[in-house]
């Protein structure tokens, strides 16, 4: 048996029963269904509003705030308000609009996935799964989407370490469920599937990651999807695995993984923004710090984040945090966890006055993050 | 180690008192100390959706897509590094490195700021300079005004450590102040490492197995175990013999050892062909281990090892030294036959003290019964007088009884001028095959 047949194995029996309902569904809703006679009803287990955290802490009040779900405004309750948060990362207000409208149409599938992508963005993982288990057994539902069961299949991965194996059982069954359908599907209506397909060896790799199984990591990465990709998704792969390497203190395998990036380059000239990151990661690692780079040149927020850090590690706070200070009020887009948490790491180094500087902060960026912002990475010992 | 922002129970920062410093003290200038081990990458989690499907998972995605962490390769892992979210602990061989702040508290202007930062052992003090050239000595800081020094030490040794930090000043009314702010440093053992010894088939050789366990919570990169021997040795490292040299794999999984995995080394040590017979006996050692390692983002590491001692000779000495008396060495025979079948063996004596012997020759029989065979010939006989350090062969000759592993020894040479008798263990395995009956 080779040692590639995990990643292509599919069940001949399966596909027997997959190809019986070739014609009675559309393709993106193929599935291997089991039969299970029980009727469960999805159904709500949190039902309390999540508010908002941030807006509880804050001294500032928030104005006629479009983007915080108000349970008692009529125009709130419409899809448009609903996809308004979306936009604009206000998962929590996003996961309370779900509480009326589940209520009266528990079976919208549609609803749940948005449901359970913000609480999973939120990190609130045991709400997910016990709501998953009101669905009663997903292999016998019908049109159930597969970014849903893509969800449930990863979420033992980043409940805690205990799960990893739980969450590779989900994904390797989701695979071979996934290979047994492209075995019965006519050749010119894979892509989709393909496409599905090649998501759930992310998800796995992901998943290794996580586990810190590196070998595990590098060879699916290597030998299963880069070939599938195309030139600029390779690159982003062979950065990304320059990323891992770096992390874990392989340097000299780093180094041949950026030099595999390098050589998918039509030119060596003009590198893009992921390759100057992850040069300025090397330096990091041999402690080569620049002491000129042009701070005008900089204008890509997670480049900045980074110099930042490494400011700091060349002894020059005040610059770093002078510059942090600028990054969140130049675009507001800038303003992200990481960033925050690492100014307020720097705060707490600088001065008592840490707490009066953080309580500034959130009143400033109150103002402009969606309420799907996480509390934790204030620091605030409360 | 990679992490998302989870809530934080220690926090990077150290004071003395309480892990921070809410409250102003009375003194001008507060000193404050944050871990600079190096950052990891911020984690993720990228969500897949499909925008055919509605208009909500279409909205969902967008949103996504506008965070910075999130990038095209579907991975948990972003760009964007993150500050050591807890001071961590300090491990041997490695290189602390913290910066210091100090911040004017005060509503004066502070000047003749001088800082001085130590680190205090069990058995030494040890000033840390600043890497940086423009030193903090002799600076004016205005109200409110913070500076930083980035400090790097070595860790040698094991037990308890502190940092010093002692600094003065000169407020407007010209008065001096002082101020000394002790901070603790947790120094823990990052590898447990526990060494074994084989000795070869023939004396001078030896393995030597060494396991390594990581107690970091760190994966730990080895880039480099060594065994550095005594200068009466070679080293053969036998660690990497089955890895193949892929030139297309990027991953070398087997230098890596993850928290609380345990990996074993080996080599294999020979004496030299040029070394003289002093050289080889007269050293106790055999050489000692050399152990690099990198960590997340270049944290590196080192330790060696004591020289590892020689293992000691089963065979009592006459002598203080630590030779011993009386040498053998298979020669010749066979490492398996059948049983019933007779096998001959030559075996050579040395003689290693300085006088001269007298040599007889007896079987321990309790051996030779335990282990199921039958020294046949001549079973007692005088060898003749052997001269400081030469040599002499003998053959013997066994039966075995029995089938299986069997150990080969028992012999007893007997120095009739010194009336001493000294016993021989095992100098050989035999595996006794049955006979094929046809």
């Amino acid at each position: 048996m080779s040692s590639q047949s995990i990643w292509f194995a599919y069940d001949p029996q399966w596909a027997t029963l997959i190809r019986a309902r070739l014609n009675e569904v559309e393709i993106s809703d193929l599935w291997l269904l089991e039969n299970d006679t029980s009727n469960t009803t999805p159904r709500l287990i949190l039902d309390k509003y999540l508010g908002d955290p941030i807006q509880q802490i804050t001294s500032k009040k928030p104005s006629e705030n479009e983007l915080r779900y108000d349970p008692m405004r009529g125009d709130h309750q419409t899809i448009e308000s609903l996809n308004n948060f979306l936009k604009n990362q206000c998962w929590r207000s996003a996961v309370d609009w779900t509480i009326t409208y589940l209520m009266k149409n528990p079976q919208d599938y549609h609803i749940w996935f948005i449901r359970f992508a913000c609480l999973i963005k939120l990190r609130l993982f045991p709400t997910i799964e016990n709501e998953f288990e009101t669905f009663g057994n997903l292999n016998s539902l019908n049109k159930f989407p597969f970014s849903l069961r893509l969800l449930y299949a990863e979420l033992p991965i980043y409940m805690d370490s205990n799960r990893f194996h739980d969450g590779l059982d989900r994904l390797f069954r989701l695979l071979m469920i996934t290979n047994t359908i492209l075995s019965i599907l006519p050749k010119d209506q894979t892509q989709l599937w393909h496409k599905r397909r090649l998501r759930i060896l992310y998800s796995i790799a992901n998943c290794y990651i996580l586990m810190k199984r590196f070998d595990s990591i590098i060879s699916i990465i290597e030998n299963q999807i880069i070939k599938n990709e195309n030139i600029e998704q390779q690159i982003e792969l062979y950065l990304l695995i320059v990323r891992i390497l770096l992390q874990t203190g392989d340097e000299l395998n780093a180094q041949r993984a950026f030099d595999r990036a390098l050589n998918l380059l039509p030119s060596k000239e003009n590198l893009s923004n992921e390759f100057l990151l992850t040069k300025e990661l090397f330096a990091l690692f041999r402690n080569e710090f620049l002491t000129n780079k042009l701070l005008t040149s900089l204008k890509d927020p997670i480049e900045i984040n980074n110099h930042c850090v490494v400011l700091l590690y060349m002894s020059k706070m005040k610059e770093s945090l002078d510059l942090y200070e600028k990054l969140i009020r130049d675009k507001h887009e800038n303003i992200h966890e990481a960033i925050i948490y690492n100014m307020c790491t720097i705060y707490e180094l600088e001065s008592f006055r840490f707490t009066q500087k953080k309580h500034d902060l959130i009143d400033y960026i109150s103002q402009y993050v969606g309420d799907g912002f996480s509390l934790t990475a204030l620091k605030l010992q409360t | 180690m990679s992490i998302s922002i989870a809530s934080t129970t220690t926090a990077p920062t150290a004071s003395t008192n309480t892990s921070v410093d809410t409250i102003k003290n009375n003194e001008p200038l507060a000193v404050r100390v944050m871990r600079l081990s190096k950052p990891a990458l911020y984690q993720n989690i990228p969500v897949y959706g499909e925008d055919e499907s509605s208009s909500s998972v279409a909205a969902f995605l967008t949103g996504q897509s506008h965070d910075i962490a999130i990038g095209s390769d579907n991975s948990v892992f972003s760009h964007l590094l993150v500050l050591p979210y807890s001071f961590g602990n300090v491990f041997l061989g490695e290189i602390f490195s913290a910066i210091v702040a100090l911040h004017n508290q005060s509503d004066q202007i502070l000047r003749d700021v001088i800082l001085k930062t130590d680190i205090q052992t069990a058995s030494q003090r040890i000033t840390l300079n600043s890497s940086d050239q423009n030193d903090l000595n002799k600076i004016e800081l205005a109200p409110d005004q913070s500076i930083s020094r980035v400090l790097q030490h070595e860790v040698k040794e094991l037990g308890n450590h502190s940092l010093v930090c002692t600094v003065t000043c000169i407020d407007q009314n010209g008065e001096k102040c002082n101020l000394k702010k002790v901070f603790k440093l947790p120094v823990g053992k990052p590898i447990d490492l526990k060494t074994r010894f084989i000795s070869g088939a023939t004396h001078d050789e030896y393995y030597i197995v060494a396991d390594i366990q990581n107690q970091t919570p760190s994966i730990l990169n080895m880039t480099t175990v060594a065994l550095e021997p005594s200068t009466a040795y070679t080293a053969i490292n036998l660690s990497n013999l089955h890895h193949e040299n892929s030139e297309n794999s990027l991953c070398e999984s087997w230098r890596f050892i993850r928290p609380n995995e345990i990996t074993t080394y080996m080599f294999y040590l020979k004496a030299r062909q040029d070394a003289s017979f002093e050289e080889i006996h007269s050293t106790t050692t055999l050489g000692k281990l050399d152990i690099v390692w990198m960590s997340g983002f270049g944290e590196r590491g080192r330790l060696q090892t004591n020289q590892l001692p020689k293992p000691t000779p089963s065979i009592a000495t006459t002598n203080l030294g630590y030779l011993p008396d009386l040498r053998i060495f298979l020669m010749r025979g066979q490492g398996k036959c059948h049983i019933e079948e007779a096998q001959k063996f030559s075996i050579r004596i040395l003689n290693c003290t300085q006088r001269t012997m007298d040599l007889s020759l007896n079987f321990d029989s309790s051996f030779s019964k335990r282990e199921q065979f039958l020294w046949i010939g001549i079973v007692s006989k005088q060898l003749g007088k052997l001269e400081a350090h030469h040599m002499y062969d003998i053959e013997l000759e066994l039966v075995p009884l029995t089938c299986g592993l069997k150990r080969i020894g028992g012999l007893k040479l007997t120095d009739l001028l010194m009336r001493h008798t000294y016993d021989f263990d095992d100098f050989h395995h035999l595996f006794v095959l049955p006979k094929i009956v046809h």
